[in-house]
């Protein structure tokens, strides 16, 4: 191979040579003596420019196929070829980056297409990808779900995996397979098949009815987890999405509660007259902190889940409160108003070393690690309140949102978009969940059945 | 406990009523929680007779149940240490009485910190209480954050009135 | 003219042995058995009614409005240096057809183009059969302004003097400019259409050397080098890397590079930027 590849080195460079003058002196009269003569002999070399903003990239979804109905638990496995189709095109649509077309309105693509695109009858369209997939019903009940991703213009696959889930899991391994799309196309890790706790809200404003629930990444397979006697607030997965921590004003108090989504159990994480509140969990779900309220002064402290000491972890005049720690577990971010109004401070996991990073105009407050470990988010007030994002040593601010009161960012598993509840003013103001990824762009609304707050994405399922 | 809830919720009630009475019913009542404070807001059948030492009394016989703080602050100012001053005498007259005294924030703070700072003032309150000599174990406290405004509108008058810490009678 | 046709079925080999490579490494080989969703961490309702069908927004055709030196909007004007001896007419549209290799190889004067159907909004009319589009109706995007004034001053005239007379003294920047002008229009549509996306991603830059056939054709990518990457930026490396790669397998064979200039742009080098 090496000789060869010499050789025709040798050929190419022995070509360029005497091609020049030869298709120089063919070329017929009008200049004759242009080119030879002042032909350029620096080596070429130029820049090639995109843009970095354009619009999204159009992507074909066809319908699952499936090489033989066949009935399952949750419908005919042609139904979910197309209901696979319609969950992976909305998960790519509410991505922002992507503009899916299809399933509806498109040709069924029958299952040995599925393997050998017909690329031609798609080319028209002009989308850059496609993806094809199918739905098979084995003898045990389970569905495998098969899920390709081609280059359009290159004719290549790109991608290709396959799920083998119970019926009832039908959306998991779609939002499996928008999430393979989305990391082959994006280079970022993958977001959807996650879930999503957060605060549901009715009533009005003076006697607001705030019930836990959780739902899909996709605001799907909604499930309120209490029944809204008692005000519920700020709730967080557990990095194993076996326990949810929140807040719950029943008995009277404000008290931290770990409940079991398993068993549908809860118990209060520490057994003492002081409010708790503004729990997290660590990442590696060993640990939980809170805050602890003890004659009007707040501060940090961290107890294992399963129950134990809270140990102290500051220890001042201020409000000390929230916390969230970096994604490998050595240091925490939370918020202190030490210095006369809200900021941003990183402290060691065992409480040591405590430094102020936000020192921007106003306050700032509700701090989060991403899960990436490369920016905190945080909601500014200044006037309004705004996310926005810094790195963990307090450069490179950015704000990301704009409007009346904006509150609470939580990050998506891969650390690339940000939730976070926006209320709107006056008497009949509503508390809605929002969507925003790094760049500021792609703000949108996640629908949820009534109004929503204090939302927390939690990590990839497992 | 149940005492305790009823109590509270009957407070709630008083205050909305004498407060603003802008109380208006949810659509949907939430069903009735004997477990703590309710998430929704109920109307109470509320007695005219005024029994002595009741939380009836308490509300017609002192000069306020409720002070009111300036933005993230949380001391007492000379308004509300006349009103601790008639609650006290109240208490004074009524030893087996206790109280919460539930501290509240507006609308324009994160909610982690509203619930530490409606805790501030609440305890503010207590603190004031006990130095008049009101026993501190008849005293609990408890923070609301900005989860029950009184008022309802975005605007800086609303704001004020929901900065406050208001007693309730604990039967 | 042996040497030559030796040459070009050497080269034809090497070509064909470097697009089989590509695609081997493009296409996952490995079939490895599903994963399984064995622990389902709680029962769930089927709700269908959540997941809305998407629809796709339209894609504007519109060219935009004051770009400079978008060579996507009048790429046909684009001319050679110097006159062909043979202007071969238009091929028939066939659209169905792509081949990433062709084998009129031997013929310099009439390198093998990719065939589209002629596009609305391209002018009707055209004094040269020149390229024809070579993607589909998606091509006329916004495209970054590389040259700016110079490139389009560059084409500007060109009409002209093609339609009358040759220059009487091509310079050495005219050449090169032709040159460039014909390989950028060509890559800058591809590149575009391959969406990188993130932060900091307009610090990447990615260098690519190639080599082309004197005909056009892509004879092998030799290097791929990219800098500016940092720890925001990393996760979109391979994919920003790929994206140059496909523009330039996509826009090759390059049409309209003068003959006698092949030592010059024999090597070549791009560096791919998204601002």
């Amino acid at each position: 191979m090496t000789m060869r590849l010499s050789v025709r080195f040798i050929a190419a460079a022995l070509l360029s040579v005497i091609a020049a003058p030869i298709a120089a002196q063919s070329t017929p009269a009008p200049a004759p003596t242009v080119a030879q003569p002042t032909a350029p002999t620096a080596p070429p070399r130029e820049t090639v420019t995109g843009d970095l903003v354009q619009e999204r990239t159009s992507i074909i979804v066809t319908g699952f196929a499936t090489p033989q109905t066949a009935s399952t638990a949750a419908g005919t496995t042609a139904v979910l070829g197309r209901q696979i189709a319609e969950v992976i095109a909305a998960d790519l649509e509410r991505s922002g980056l992507y503009a899916p077309r299809g399933p509806a309105g498109l040709r069924a693509v029958p299952m040995a297409e599925v393997t050998a695109p017909a690329f031609a009858n798609w080319r028209g369209t002009g989308a850059e990808s496609l993806v094809q997939g199918f739905v098979r019903a084995d003898a045990a009940g389970n569905l495998t779900v098969g899920c390709y991703l081609y280059d359009m213009a290159l004719g290549s696959e790109l991608a290709r995996n396959g799920y083998v889930v119970q019926p009832r899991d039908w959306r998991r391994a779609a939002h499996r397979c928008a999430d393979a799309i989305y990391s082959r196309l994006s280079g970022e890790a993958p977001f959807f098949d996650s879930r999503i706790a957060y605060i549901a809200e009715t009533g009005p404003k003076d006697a607001r009815v705030k019930r836990l629930a959780i739902m899909d990444s996709d605001g799907a397979n909604h499930r309120f987890i209490t029944n809204g006697q008692s005000i519920a607030l700020t709730p967080r997965f557990s990095p194993d999405y076996g326990r949810i921590v929140y807040v719950s004003y029943a008995g009277a108090r404000v008290r931290v509660y770990v409940y079991d989504v398993g068993s549908g159990s809860q118990r209060i994480i520490h057994e003492s007259s002081n409010t708790t509140f503004a729990p997290r969990w660590s990442p590696d779900g060993r640990f939980i902190l809170f805050s602890m309220a003890a004659a009007g002064n707040t501060d940090i402290y961290r107890i294992p889940a399963d129950g134990g000491t809270p140990r102290r972890l500051t220890d001042g005049p201020g409000i000390d409160v929230g916390g969230s720690y970096s994604p490998d577990g050595t240091r925490i971010v939370f918020e202190s108003d030490r210095s006369g109004a809200q900021q941003i401070y990183v402290m060691n996991a065992d409480g040591s070393d405590q430094q102020r990073i936000s020192f921007g105009g106003g306050r700032y407050a509700t701090p989060e690690w991403s899960p990436r470990g490369d920016l905190i988010a945080f909601t500014r007030i200044a006037g309004n309140f705004r996310i926005g994002v810094m790195t963990p040593s307090g450069g490179g601010e950015r704000l990301l949102t704009d409007s009346w009161q904006d509150e609470a960012p939580t990050w998506a598993p891969n650390g690339r978009l940000i939730q976070f509840f926006r209320t709107s003013q006056g008497r009949d103001g509503r508390s809605q969940i929002f969507q925003v990824d790094l760049t500021g762009v792609n703000l949108r609304r996640l629908p949820t059945p009534v109004d929503g707050s204090d939302p927390a994405w939690g990590p990839i399922l497992p | 406990m149940g005492k305790l809830t009823q109590t509270a919720l009957m407070g709630m009630a008083l205050i909305a009523v004498a407060g603003c009475s802008r109380n208006r019913a949810p659509a949907e009542l939430p069903p009735v929680d004997d477990s703590g404070y309710n998430n929704g807001n109920t109307s109470g059948g509320v007695s005219n007779a005024v029994v002595p030492g009741s939380q009836q009394d308490f509300v017609a016989s002192i000069s306020s149940d409720t002070i009111y703080f300036d933005t993230d602050r949380y001391n007492v100012d000379d308004v509300d240490r006349a009103a601790l001053a008639s609650q006290a005498q109240w208490l004074a007259r009524y030893p087996a009485v206790r109280i919460t005294v539930e501290g509240h924030a507006d609308e324009r703070g994160t909610r982690d910190y509203n619930l530490a700072l409606g805790e501030r003032r609440a305890n503010a309150a207590r603190n004031y209480l006990v130095s008049l000599g009101v026993d501190a174990a008849r005293i609990a406290v408890v923070s609301f954050g900005k989860e029950r405004p009184i008022a309802l509108g975005s605007d800086e008058a609303s704001w004020a009135q929901n900065r406050r810490a208001v007693t309730v009678t604990v039967q | 003219m042996t040497i030559d046709g030796k040459e070009v079925a050497g080269l034809s080999v090497a070509i064909y042995a470097h697009i089989i490579l590509f695609a081997l490494l493009s296409f996952q080989l490995t079939r490895s058995d599903p994963p399984r969703f064995d622990n389902p961490p709680m029962a769930v309702e089927i709700i269908t009614e959540a997941a809305p069908i998407a629809t796709a927004p339209a894609i504007s055709q519109a060219p935009p409005a004051a770009r400079l030196g978008d060579p996507d909007s009048d790429e046909a004007e684009v001319a050679p240096p110097t006159p062909r001896a043979v202007v071969e007419p238009p091929k028939p549209p066939k659209p169905q057809v792509r081949e990433p290799v062709r084998a009129p190889r031997a013929v310099p004067t009439a390198p093998p183009r990719r065939v589209t159907p002629p596009q609305a909004e391209r002018q009707p009319a055209r004094p040269t059969p020149s390229r024809p589009a070579a993607r589909p109706v998606r091509d006329p995007r916004p495209s970054g302004a590389l040259d700016g004034i110079a490139a389009g001053v560059a084409r500007d005239a060109r009409p002209n003097a093609r339609a009358t007379t040759p220059p009487a003294a091509a310079t050495a920047a005219a050449i090169r400019a032709d040159i460039r002008v014909s390989i950028n229009a060509e890559v800058r549509g591809p590149w575009n259409g391959c969406r990188v996306t993130g932060v900091d991603v307009d610090q990447l830059k990615t260098t690519i050397i190639f080599r082309l056939s004197q005909s056009g054709a892509l004879e092998r990518i030799t290097s791929v080098t990219t800098s500016g990457v940092n720890d925001s930026n990393r996760p979109q490396l391979a994919r920003f890397e790929e994206c140059a790669r496909r523009a330039i397998q996509l826009a090759a064979p390059f049409a309209n590079l003068p003959q006698e200039n092949y030592s010059y742009w024999q090597t070549y080098t791009l560096d791919f930027e998204k601002r």
